[in-house]
């Protein structure tokens, strides 16, 4: 049994300790909004926050988020919407949707890291993959969250 | 491909080729999304989606012949994005690409002068080169390239700006240019376009094997999709003139590969007659 705080709520879950963080999130406390992409790593789409750092959850053990706070896309804004989300409406990134909270939980770690980040901090920062190819206005999506509420952003 | 150019002499800006002679090799593409084809397949081996972009194509020349050979493999194929126009418009726009720089010609200016027939075709040309600053000075190592289409009833010309350094290539702006008629929301048909442009990209980027009679590229740690940070500056336009309503999703990638394909000769003088880049040792920056 694993003691784990997922978006502020205490949960204890039935797995083994080396089991995917995603699996927990996902199949376990029922969380949908963290996404299954490629299961090694590679793309980003199971992007979730543990102590607000970024972390790739079908890659991350659920046995080392105990004693941490996990963050899901869920839990990002704690009712009303980030700084990162409104950019996204603004910009209209999304077009299928798949790969969009994975991205937008790395942009608000990337934001709480360095608040107003250059182009190459993007770049360096948001490695997650996108089929649709929204990379382009995820940019633009960045800066302008980063504009738009630097005290936000390092909440 | 092959061509018979026309007479002209050496730095005649107005020298265009008079007659094209293509040979399209593919499997089926549109079978498995088309059952029914597969009657009129066994009677004539001609995948008409394959022959998209090829069959017609937007330049003026009148003596034509276009050879379809299909491509028997036990591989299930069927349609990529872009269907037959992808690969059969980088074929014909580094063709093209090569015959301009055979006639001492700007392949802006040499394309432009192969749709003169079409005003319209040349406003789309014309507003990418202006929006791409065509013909403006860059420094060593950088190039820009071009390609038109017309796919999915829809008129499209493309400009990538780059740089090479040895293997390396950095994209730095890509210029799209769309009239596709009608256009009911400017907003989704811009963000087609841009996803199209970096899609476009990952057929330059990476292809798929098979080994042992299983795909090598399984997962996207070995199939290598364009990155955030390849991405460059993405400059889009709409030119619609109303009508019918063209495609956009389908059409953006069309000319990405030839594009920047012309461009990597423009920066290197490497002219690359296949894709993707790691055919040729270069990668994206």
């Amino acid at each position: 049994m694993l003691q784990l705080n997922v978006n502020g709520s205490a949960h204890a879950v039935d797995i083994d300790a080396d089991a995917p963080l995603l699996w927990v999130i996902r199949e376990l406390i029922g969380l949908t909004g963290t996404k299954f992409g490629c299961g090694v790593a590679a793309c980003g789409a199971c992007t979730v926050h543990v102590d607000g750092e970024a972390v790739r959850s079908c890659s991350y053990p659920a046995g080392a988020a105990v004693g941490k706070r996990v963050t899901t896309i869920e839990g990002l804004a704690r009712g009303g919407m980030h700084p990162v989300q409104r950019a996204w409406i603004a910009e209209q990134v999304p077009q299928c949707g798949y790969c969009q909270s994975g991205m937008i939980m790395s942009a608000a770690a990337l934001l709480r890291a360095v608040p107003r980040p250059t182009d190459a901090q993007i770049d360096a920062a948001i490695t997650n993959l996108c089929r649709c190819g929204t990379y382009h206005r995820i940019r633009k999506a960045i800066h302008r969250a980063a504009a738009s509420a630097p005290a936000a952003a390092k909440s | 491909m092959t061509l018979r150019h026309g007479t002209h002499h050496r730095g005649d800006q107005h020298a265009s080729p008079e007659a094209l002679y293509s040979r399209v090799v593919s499997p089926t593409i549109l079978l498995p999304v088309f059952p029914p084809l597969a009657k009129a397949l066994e009677a004539k081996p001609v995948d008409p989606s394959a022959m998209e972009g090829m069959a017609e194509i937007p330049y003026a020349l009148a003596l034509r012949k276009v050879d379809f050979h299909l491509f028997r493999t036990p591989i299930p194929t069927s349609v990529m994005r872009t269907t037959g126009y992808g690969p059969n418009a980088f074929a014909l726009e580094s063709f093209v690409d090569e015959l301009a720089v055979e006639a001492r010609a700007d392949p802006y200016r040499y394309r432009r002068a192969l749709l003169a027939h079409d005003a319209a075709a040349v406003a789309v040309l014309d507003r990418a080169a202006a929006l791409a600053r065509w013909g403006s000075a860059l420094p060593r190592g950088h190039g820009r390239g071009i390609a038109y289409t017309e796919a999915f009833g829809t008129r499209l010309a493309q400009v990538v700006e780059l740089a090479v350094r040895d293997d390396a290539v950095k994209l730095i702006r890509i210029v799209s240019v769309a009239d596709c008629g009608r256009v009911l929301d400017p907003g989704i048909a811009r963000a087609g376009i841009e996803g199209g442009v970096v899609f476009g990209l990952a057929y330059c980027k990476s292809e798929i094997t098979f080994r042992d009679g299983r795909a090598v590229e399984d997962n996207f740690d070995r199939y290598r999709l364009p990155t955030l940070a390849e991405t460059p500056v993405l400059v889009t336009d709409l030119l619609p003139r109303g009508g019918r309503l063209g495609g956009i999703g389908e059409t953006s990638p069309v000319t990405i590969p030839p594009a920047l394909a012309n461009a990597i000769f423009a920066a290197s003088g490497r002219r690359l007659r296949s894709m993707p880049l790691a055919r040729h040792g270069l990668h994206f920056t």
